[in-house]
């Protein structure tokens, strides 16, 4: 954890710069600094997990799917002959925390077929620009909370939970990765990383929010 | 409530959690290694002992040692066969720029032990193959091959040296499969391989450690055994040996003509160790002795007449 401190000490005893960007930590661990990766490790790795729980998996099983990935992601620095794994590339446009939750998803995806649990977006697919409700903005930026916002009850927190997990499986991941890329994306962004065309991303993303808050309407107004 | 409320309620419960769950992990893994080193010290064998403390105390790092296991990456012995021949001038466009480039990474920059020791008893057989100088007998000389693509130990989720260990490992290459199994009688190796040519009835077993030298080097002939496979079997270390820890396992099927002076040492100890543990050796002893005593240099008489005194 960084926060407020500009340089923080590496594990291989070196200084790195805390607000080094993700795509210079990966392209420095391409080069064969192996500290830097386990920088971006540690700046993603509870977010990783956390995504995971959210999406459904159990505490266990979001600790081991999420080590896959950073093993995969690891690997991508020594793809082996007919690997499919490519290395991450800023130039093909997605951002690095957009590249690491696009592999998560896939590989959630799945994890959980072999389960027995199938979700698939494309299901959604209708072929039209038809919407359901009111449109969510383009952006789907949501200003930080302020203090006051912050000071959430363990009530509240526990009821978001609940919401959350009573979500259907597709809604539940859709907004896990929302909330993991910090609120910064575009609908397109989400789009491209449920791999499904921006009308279904925003069905869903819509859906979800409608869910969640007609559950937290039923649980009534909390305390802060 | 409208959607903005429900997507900043929902911002704000999320960066809690993962704020909650950073600091719980922080404190949980502070100790814990970083996942490179994990890759690094399993191709080069070169782990710390305060990390294989850490590693048989902490199920998550073991967890992850699997999982990086499992996505090694090593070339395959014909890739390496064609490399050392490129290396010796003999061979050329068997390997494709992309396996050259990764199978010369593997073996400079990762410095992968296993490899480097397979490299180095491939080199004499290649060299061999190359002062032939026939091109396409040099692509068909590469001897069936096994090897253990982790070390012993890590067979499993165990480690080196500690408590509940590996006791079997197996490695497969087709046409030949490798077991080294804790028996009875010790550590002992089986190795069944199909449709072997007949030349190609020696299996040189090796234990190599991680500095990539040579433990333990057993040699046993193959018999017949049923339709097309061959079996053979040899113990290599005793009962009272807990484990074999860090050692690789590698395990080649070569040409009897390949022996040489150097060889002969090891054929009295490994001709005990096979009799312990293999019915058939006897008899695959004895045409073997007797095949390398028709096609052996004069130098290998002595020692091979004894070996055939012991055998009768």
């Amino acid at each position: 954890m960084f926060t407020g401190i500009d340089r923080l000490r590496a594990p291989e005893g070196t200084w790195v710069d805390a607000r080094q960007a993700d795509h210079e930590l990966i392209a420095d661990y391409y080069a064969c600094h192996d500290e830097r990766f386990s920088e971006l490790h540690h700046r993603y790795s509870a977010r990783l997990e956390g995504f995971l729980r959210v999406s459904g998996l159990s505490q266990s099983e979001a600790e081991d799917l999420a080590q896959e990935v950073w093993v995969r992601i690891m690997n991508t620095k020594y793809p082996s002959p007919g690997s499919r794994a490519r290395a991450y590339n800023p130039q093909a446009g997605a951002s690095f925390r957009t590249w690491l939750f696009t592999i998560s998803k896939r590989l959630l995806l799945d994890a959980m077929r072999r389960q027995g649990r199938t979700i698939t977006f494309s299901t959604l697919e209708r072929g039209s620009q038809e919407e359901e409700g009111e449109p969510l903005e383009a952006s789907l930026h949501v200003e930080e909370p302020s203090p006051e916002e912050e000071i959430l009850t363990r009530q509240q927190q526990r009821d978001v939970h609940e919401c959350m997990n009573r979500l259907p499986p597709r809604e539940r991941i859709a907004v896990a990765l929302w909330l993991e890329t910090e609120g910064v994306m575009t609908l397109q962004d989400l789009a491209n990383m449920l791999e499904v065309s921006v009308a279904t991303a925003h069905r869903v993303l819509r859906r979800a929010f409608e869910l969640i808050r007609e559950c937290l309407e039923q649980r009534g107004p909390r305390e802060s | 409530m409208n959607d903005r409320d429900v997507m900043k309620l929902l911002r704000a419960v999320h960066e809690l959690d993962v704020k909650e769950h950073e600091e719980r992990r922080t404190q949980e893994r502070a100790h814990c290694l970083q996942l490179p080193r994990f890759r690094t010290a399993l191709l080069r064998g070169d782990w710390t002992a305060d990390e294989r403390q850490h590693l048989h105390s902490c199920s998550y790092c073991r967890m992850t040692l699997s999982k990086v296991k499992a996505h090694l990456w090593h070339p395959t012995f014909r890739q390496l066969w064609h490399y050392l021949g490129e290396d010796l001038g003999v061979a050329h466009g068997d390997l494709s720029d992309e396996e050259r480039m990764h199978v010369g990474q593997h073996l400079a920059a990762d410095q992968c032990r296993r490899c480097l020791f397979i490299v180095q008893v491939l080199r004499p057989l290649a060299q061999a193959s190359a002062r032939a100088g026939v091109v396409e007998s040099f692509r068909r000389s590469l001897p069936p091959m096994s090897a253990t693509p982790v070390p012993v130990a890590f067979g499993t989720a165990g480690f080196a040296g500690e408590g509940n260990e590996t006791t079997t490992v197996e490695a497969e290459e087709k046409p030949l499969k490798v077991r080294l199994a804790r028996e009875e009688t010790g550590w002992v190796i089986r190795a069944e391989a199909m449709d072997l040519p007949v030349e190609y009835a020696l299996a040189r077993f090796s234990l190599v450690t991680p500095e990539g030298r040579e433990w333990s080097r057993r040699y046993a002939f193959f018999s017949p055994a049923f339709d097309a496979w061959w079996t053979t079997a040899t113990r290599v270390a005793p009962p009272d040996m807990a484990a074999l820890g860090d050692l690789h396992l590698v395990a080649a099927v070569l040409p009897v003509e390949s022996l040489v002076e150097e060889d002969l040492h090891y054929l009295e100890p490994s001709l005990a160790e096979c009799l312990a543990v293999d019915a058939q050796a006897k008899e695959a002893w004895q045409r073997g002795v007797e095949r390398l005593l028709q096609i052996g240099d004069p130098f290998m008489r002595a020692t091979l007449e004894r070996l055939k005194t012991e055998l009768t």
